[in-house]
């Protein structure tokens, strides 16, 4: 498992009507996914930080970037965003958290709050995203 | 043909050159991370036509000119797409650039109706005025 299918587990069962696989997912948006949706996509972050000891010894710290995109119908706009705030303000909560058996010490935006990025490629579907980066234990 | 749009940071070099080294890899490794958010948010609002110039959008290495400037770009088109055809890297650039008419005023049948415009562009002017807070923020927890 890694941090999108730990982020997306952790939002699913967070109170806010997603449901994993269903509109909420670890890959970008399947075909044919509901309208009212949102997926987790992660990219090379900084480097871990390392530990005095063996060079086989598992990095200490583990800073991965990742973005969440969440859509909906186009003249769903104000849910679109409503969604991606309320999923902003579950995430930047975490703090010494412990999502699918991993340690979270802190989740932060580093772009600010979920802003409208443009209308997505298949159906011009409006599109938030927000960026973080995760300081976490690795998965 | 590609398109590529580039961040160059140059105002707060001398912050930069204070920690010689490890201003240098926080500079690449900030730009780095903010050229992968823009790739991220270019890839799911560009166009689609065969998805060619989608799977297209990468984000370039960061790099620091002997002028001490650090440079990172995010592209889509050329190389990537070149088995495609050159048609595909002209439906790239007129994606991006977002013109819809020649200028002679016909229509460009290469103008999408999905996506946007400008789809490296949009992301690249939110993002680029976060650099030099974020860049500021990582020297000062480099220096602690």
């Amino acid at each position: 498992m890694g941090l999108p299918l730990e982020v997306a587990t952790y939002l699913a069962g967070a109170g806010l009507g997603l449901q994993l696989g269903v509109s909420i997912f670890d890959v970008p948006f399947p075909e044919g996914a509901q309208d009212n949706a949102a997926y987790i996509e992660t990219y090379p972050g900084r480097e871990g930080d390392r530990t005095f000891g063996g060079n086989l010894a598992a990095p200490l710290g583990d800073w991965t970037s990742f973005t969440v995109f969440v859509r909906d119908a186009r003249e769903n706009v104000a849910v679109a965003e409503t969604l991606a705030i309320a999923i902003h303000k579950k995430l930047r909560n975490i703090q010494g958290q412990t999502l699918s058996g991993v340690l979270y010490r802190d989740i932060r935006a580093t772009a600010g709050a979920p802003y409208f990025a443009g209308f997505d490629h298949s159906n011009n579907r409006p599109l938030y995203a927000c960026h973080y980066e995760a300081d976490k234990n690795e998965s | 043909m590609r398109v590529r749009i580039q961040i160059d940071v140059d105002g707060i070099t001398d912050e930069l050159r204070k920690l010689p080294d490890r201003g240098k890899k926080v500079g690449k490794e900030v730009l780095g991370i903010v050229t992968q958010e823009i790739a991220s948010v270019a890839r799911a609002t560009a166009p689609e036509k065969t998805g060619a110039l989608r799977g297209s959008v990468r984000a370039t290495r960061p790099v620091m000119t002997a002028r001490g400037v650090i440079s990172a770009g995010v592209m889509a088109g050329g190389r990537a797409t070149a088995p495609e055809g050159h048609a595909t890297n002209v439906y790239v650039a007129v994606q991006e650039v977002g013109h819809e008419h020649t200028r002679s005023g016909a229509e460009v049948t290469l103008h999408s109706e999905t996506g946007q415009a400008h789809f490296i562009e949009t992301p690249a002017m939110r993002l680029a005025p976060t650099v030099p807070d974020r860049l500021l923020e990582r020297l000062a927890q480099e220096s602690a």
